[in-house]
């Protein structure tokens, strides 16, 4: 009897772990809660139907406006309204926000992030604020640098320069700037299906440079940039950079500033300088640089001094002066303008070392 | 009351013995039978996870339209209406009575003209030929990556897609289960369940800048099918993205180049960073899809290894010249031509994709990597 009993289990313990379809997943989904329109969601059309959606939600409670939140405006604006909740994000889950942009800033030590929305009464018109905080100014710095050189000549932003924080650029739909450890970029959208371009970009006009001002004000310190290390005779505007790692597309390269610059006889370029904490670090990074068919440059002020082609940028010029490894190499622009020639760029990279690491 | 005796220590010792080999048996026939792949598995490639929809394809014209047109002169629902007739019609891929998915990137709370998520004219085009052809229901939904209400209302796919006929489904927690999915980085995953449980599904990303992967559409639009935390995704994107792919074997993949993010991708937000370039590519093949498109950012096949593990694995080519290539321009003066791509053997895909990308947009802007 016991062993019918205890093999009865058995089977039952059996089937029951045989089960064809598993139960569904307890994990949630990496969305958040979809909302109460559609919380009940059945087969039929009528049931999904879009929420009409041109209202103005009401604000957020201040308990919302914390962490990176807290430099976000309340009330009204321009005209624009805030409307709905604060979303809040650790660095670790910015990924849920922003999915892969999310190792872009994790890459500078961004350490918050937030937005909301704000409204214009009457329109379908929407602005975001989105607040990105990292650790320190070089990081939101250095974000906003990729934001400027990422993919084009920063030199083709300077119309759109703003005077809002250390440093910002508005676009036809955003602004972008960035105040100390703060990187704020302001979107304006439009919902109706029917929007006219023209009257969006004349509306973003005057929406964006008020919200930014207006999250500026609310972002404690001075509106001063990092120091640079970098030569400043031919930097262009926006051509100050700072890279988290991988400078010039070289891998473990570690971080370093990049200047991107225009010579009197119209010439692109761009200079980086790398600082290590010791000479052999420095030389091991200069090493990362030095590819098959690198040639040994003689006569130069530096400790060592040679010329590469580096797959995606050509003829560069890797200097390394102590503790400092200094980088010339051309425009990273395309179509790719005029640069200097190797004698030229090596001109430029022991000036860069010359202002970085002087002659002992 | 009868007396019922304690059982002797060697009777327990024998009991608990037997009732341990039972269970370890048990455990071993639960092993070999679980099912592994969850239900509905259609087939299985190797030791991966595969959800196969592309079925018997009847014989077609082509197996790649790349349709596209002069600045000003097509609006997205000719540009994949003509796509689809050159390609040999929906009802070459949807059959009468089909329950048919309809998957765009809907990821993102941006609006069209941002270019972050499908382009909500080209889906409700989509929508309109999917029940011409005889679906008996289609439905458009994706995971989104932000907030789903704000992204499927404020993409105005929610609006369109609806006014089209389909089913717009939201996200929500009952629908995701956990599958086994066999990846090298996607092990067990919940997986959203609305867009697995169809008899044919259409992938329809739109093309664009991606921070990390570079370029991203057909294969990294899979994304939208998992749940869960995605950072590990991340951590190897290229891998993942995959994996992805070699789950999911999507009926017809449609790529939404009518505006392209071309920087600052994937979220994007700044107008000035998309273009206009007025493409529709209409593909059986994601891998061929991809490498085609990433030309229209300037990219090149060989700069996104996803594209190389794709071919390594048997998803589908990076060579689109031997999916009997077709091409639909529409010209500013009226003209429309559909022809096939003869592209010379001796020449570099890449580059020929690129000519053929940027051949009917203004003012050549990008250049190839």
């Amino acid at each position: 009897m016991a062993t019918v009993r205890t093999l009865s289990f058995a089977l039952l313990l059996t089937a029951a772990s045989c089960k064809r379809t598993p139960p569904e997943s307890a994990t949630p989904p990496s969305t958040q809660d979809p909302p109460r329109t559609n919380a009940n969601a059945t087969d039929s059309a009528a049931s999904n139907a879009p929420p009409s959606g041109n209202d103005v939600a009401p604000g957020a409670n201040a308990s919302e406006f914390r962490a990176a939140g807290r430099v976000l405006p309340r009330g009204e604006i321009a005209g624009y309204r805030q409307s709905g909740s604060v979303i809040h994000s650790t660095a670790q889950n910015l990924f849920q926000q922003i999915d892969g942009d999310a190792v872009s800033y994790q890459n500078y030590n961004v350490r918050e992030y937030a937005k909301t929305d704000y409204r214009k009464p009457g329109t379908r018109l929407v602005a975001t604020v989105s607040i990105y905080e990292f650790e320190n100014a070089l990081g939101a710095f250095g974000r906003y640098s990729m934001h400027v050189a990422s993919g084009r000549d920063p030199l083709t932003l300077e119309s759109q320069a703003v005077t809002i924080g250390a440093a910002g650029f508005q676009g036809r739909t955003q602004l972008v700037f960035v105040k100390g450890a703060f990187l704020v970029q302001v979107d304006l959208a439009d919902e109706n299906e029917d929007s006219n371009e023209a009257q969006l970009f004349a509306a973003a006009r005057e929406a964006l440079p008020a919200l930014a001002r207006a999250t500026a004000q609310l972002i404690p310190g001075e509106a001063t940039l990092p120091t640079s290390p970098l030569v400043t005779e031919g930097l262009v505007w926006g051509g100050s950079t700072y890279v988290s790692r991988s400078v010039l597309d070289v891998e473990n390269s570690g971080p370093g500033w990049v200047g991107w610059y225009r010579s009197s006889d119209q010439k692109r370029y761009r200079v980086a300088v790398l600082t290590a904490d010791t000479a052999d670090a420095a030389r091991a990074i200069a090493n990362r640089y030095r590819l098959r068919g690198s040639a040994a440059l003689a006569g130069t002020t530096a400790d060592e001094a040679f010329a590469v082609t580096l797959p995606t940028h050509g003829e560069t010029v890797v200097t390394r002066r102590d503790r400092t490894v200094s980088i010339a190499t051309s425009s990273g622009i395309d179509p790719a303008p005029a640069t200097l020639d190797r004698a030229a760029l090596a001109t430029a990279a022991i000036a860069q070392l010359d202002r970085a690491q002087p002659r002992r | 009351m009868a007396d019922s005796p304690r059982p002797s220590r060697r009777e327990l010792l024998t009991r608990s013995g037997s009732a341990l080999a039972v269970l370890g048996a048990s455990a071993l026939v639960a092993r070999r039978f679980y099912d592994q792949g969850g239900w509905q598995s259609r087939s299985s490639s190797g030791r991966r996870e595969v959800r196969d929809f592309r079925g018997q394809l009847a014989p077609g014209p082509s197996d790649f339209v790349v349709a596209h047109a002069e600045p000003d002169t097509s609006t997205p629902t000719q540009l994949v209406q003509r796509a689809l007739a050159a390609l040999g019609g929906m009802q070459r891929f949807i059959a009468r009575g089909d329950r048919v998915v309809i998957k765009p990137n809907i990821g993102w709370d941006r609006t069209a003209i941002q270019a972050a998520n499908t382009n909500p004219e080209l889906v409700a085009a989509v929508v309109a030929l999917v029940k011409e052809a005889g679906a008996s229901d289609v439905v458009v939904t994706d995971a989104s990556c932000n907030d789903p209400g704000r992204c499927f209302q404020r993409s105005g796919i929610w609006t369109r897609a609806h006014r089209a006929g389909a089913r717009v489904v939201l996200p929500a927690d009952h629908r995701f289960r956990t599958m086994r999915l066999r990846g090298e980085i996607l092990d067990e995953w919940p997986v959203y369940r609305t867009l697995v449980e169809a008899d044919k599904v259409i992938n329809l990303p739109v093309a664009k800048h991606h921070n990390l992967a570079k370029y991203t559409a057909a294969m990294k639009n899979w994304y939208g099918v998992l749940g869960g935390r995605r950072n590990r995704l991340h951590q190897s994107i290229d891998v993942s993205i995959a994996d992805l792919a070699t789950f999911m074997r999507p009926t017809l993949t449609i790529v939404d180049g009518i505006r392209v993010l071309l920087r600052n991708g994937p979220q994007g937000g700044n107008v000035d960073d998309t273009r206009r370039m007025d493409t529709v590519i209409a593909t059986t093949d994601q891998v061929a899809a991809d490498a085609f498109g990433c030309t229209l950012i300037g990219q090149r096949p060989e700069n996104l290894p996803y594209l190389r593990m794709a071919q390594e694995r048997g998803i589908g080519t990076a060579d689109w010249r031997t999916l009997r290539p077709r091409e639909h321009a529409m010209y500013r003066d009226g003209r429309e031509s559909t022809h096939d791509l003869a592209i010379p053997a001796h020449m570099d895909p890449a580059e020929a994709a690129f000519l053929i990308a940027q051949s009917m947009v203004d003012a050549p802007r990008v250049v190839l990597a």
